[in-house]
């Protein structure tokens, strides 16, 4: 069965559930990229990358039988890497779970809110993009990964709350302080 | 267009994206999975989906078309062979009857080979299967030098028997089921729980070789002739009051075990030994007609019993119905 750019990410995966392997071709099509993006910004080693991203849609596989629409899929996709994630760095280092932990909303009152200013049109796109790679890197764990779920998956300030469980003022305020730096950064 | 763009989805002020992050972000961020990544992950999909086990509704589906033409298949030849074989049955009866008239007419001395009819009935037979001890090698080993060589020589007979029935175009003698090794030392009573017991396992006149070794089906197994009851009782008196007497009591190493097979038993009538003379009179009455065609043993038979010999037309009559199970029977007699 062939499956239309209309047919949503829930209706494929319930389709997958009911052992159509068509539709979960359709669904890793969409989403393979972000996933794998959102891993690679966060780990940073593409070997590990890609046994997480591997982790990732197995998981996805394993659980299928059990799946029901519940929220966006691309909520429960990105917290399914979440939390491959998080066991990755609880394995491997302590010092990534320690950056998970909770930013003060009294840091954001040190980062100065520049959206106003206009963008530098000097640098090239694609200078832009290599020093905002630059910039993601340097960014905390949290914050990266609030920012990576927006760009990659797509997600709103709730749906980033759900997929890293943490709540919504939380996942608001390490996005905004993400974006912060990050465009105080490809100011410099 | 201002850098900060809210995404429309209602998420409040914190939902806010930069558009010139945003593009530069998707300028560099080209990366994808490695296409073996890709394929081993979609194979495992597959792998999972098709490991799956489906619906009962579905896999009754999927067999209903091969089951609906097995049991076609099946139905068919099952009503083809009981067509065939019960319009073979009614042929061969026919073929059989002629036969023996043929036999009768032309070869007067063969011996008949006749099989034992299926006169016992179960219940019967099954008391004379139990009664009948089952005989090992040894025991067959320890008989008598004399009872070993008898029966060597009952065996050689009977292959000559089968074979000059074979040569003369004769149905070939089934082999007996439950045929004694050395039959010459059987007592009547053995021998009456034998033809009981062996009778109901074998038809072999008048059938083709095939279906010579045939079970009987109940149908085809005729009620219990009088002469087996007497049989067992007869035998029942002998083990109660023989006290290890060995000529009342039948030899075990002399009685084979009743499924083992061996040569085709003579007539009961034709055996010599103890205990037989009662059976005298019979015995010459057999010897007189052994060379008669079947409708003059019905006719000594009704004779027989015209005169109130009762017994003697009994027996007659059991024999009869060994010699030429297939031949009709007057009314009378039946």
């Amino acid at each position: 069965m062939s499956w239309s750019a209309e047919t949503s990410d829930e209706e494929l995966m319930l389709s997958y559930r009911d052992g159509d392997a068509g539709a979960f071709d359709a669904l890793y099509g969409r989403h393979k990229g972000g996933v794998y993006r959102y891993l690679l910004r966060q780990c940073r080693e593409a070997a590990v990358a890609e046994e997480l991203f591997q982790d990732v849609w197995m998981n996805l596989v394993r659980s299928r039988a059990g799946y029901t629409v519940q929220a966006k899929f691309t909520t429960y996709l990105y917290r399914l890497a979440h939390n491959r994630l998080i066991d990755h760095y609880r394995k491997h280092s302590h010092a990534a779970v320690v950056s998970f932990e909770e930013v003060g909303e009294e840091a954001m009152a040190e980062v100065p809110d520049d959206r106003e200013r206009p963008a530098d049109d000097a640098l090239d796109a694609k200078r832009q993009a290599a020093r905002l790679m630059e910039l993601i890197a340097l960014l905390p764990e949290a914050q990266r990964e609030a920012f990576l779920l927006q760009q990659e998956g797509g997600m709103s300030v709730e749906e980033i709350a759900q997929a890293t469980g943490v709540t919504r003022e939380t996942a608001k305020s390490r996005l905004r302080y993400a974006m912060v730096k990050l465009r105080q950064g490809m100011q410099e | 267009m201002t850098p900060i763009e809210r995404n429309g989805s209602g998420a409040g002020p914190g939902a806010e994206r930069d558009s010139r992050l945003d593009r530069a972000y998707r300028a560099g961020a080209g990366e994808e999975p490695p296409a073996h990544l890709d394929a081993a992950i979609l194979a495992a999909a597959r792998r999972e989906v098709g490991a799956r086990p489906r619906a009962i509704s579905a896999r009754l589906r999927a067999w209903r078309v091969p089951v609906s033409i097995a049991a076609v298949v099946v139905l068919s030849v099952s009503v083809a062979t009981l067509v065939r074989e019960e319009g073979g049955g009614k042929l061969e009866q026919s073929d059989a009857v002629d036969l023996y008239s043929k036999r009768a007419d032309t070869a007067p001395s063969a011996p008949a080979t006749a099989p034992e009819p299926a006169h016992a009935p179960d219940a019967a037979k099954a008391v004379a299967r139990a009664k009948l001890p089952a005989v090992t090698p040894t025991a067959r080993e320890s008989m008598a030098p004399g009872d070993t060589a008898s029966a060597k020589r009952a065996e050689a007979a009977s292959r000559r028997e089968a074979a000059s029935a074979a040569r003369s175009g004769a149905p070939m003698p089934q082999p007996f089921q439950g045929a004694p090794a050395a039959p010459e030392r059987r007592s009547p009573v053995l021998a009456a729980d034998q033809a009981a017991g062996a009778g109901a396992e074998t038809r072999s006149f008048g059938t083709r070789a095939g279906e010579a070794n045939a079970p009987v089906t109940p149908a085809e197994t005729a009620p219990a002739p009088k002469a087996a009851a007497r049989a067992m009782q007869r035998d029942r008196a002998a083990t109660e009051d023989a006290s290890g007497s060995v000529s009342a009591v039948r030899p075990p190493a002399a009685v084979a075990p009743a499924e083992k097979p061996g040569p085709r038993a003579e007539s009961r009538f034709q055996q010599s030994g103890p205990g037989l003379a009662d059976t005298a009179p019979v015995t010459a009455l057999l010897k007189e007609l052994e060379p008669q065609a079947p409708e003059k043993w019905l006719e000594k038979i009704e004779a027989l019993r015209r005169e109130g010999r009762k017994a003697e037309s009994d027996e007659l009559l059991a024999e009869f119905k060994r010699r030429f199970p297939t031949h009709p029977l007057p009314p009378a007699l039946r």
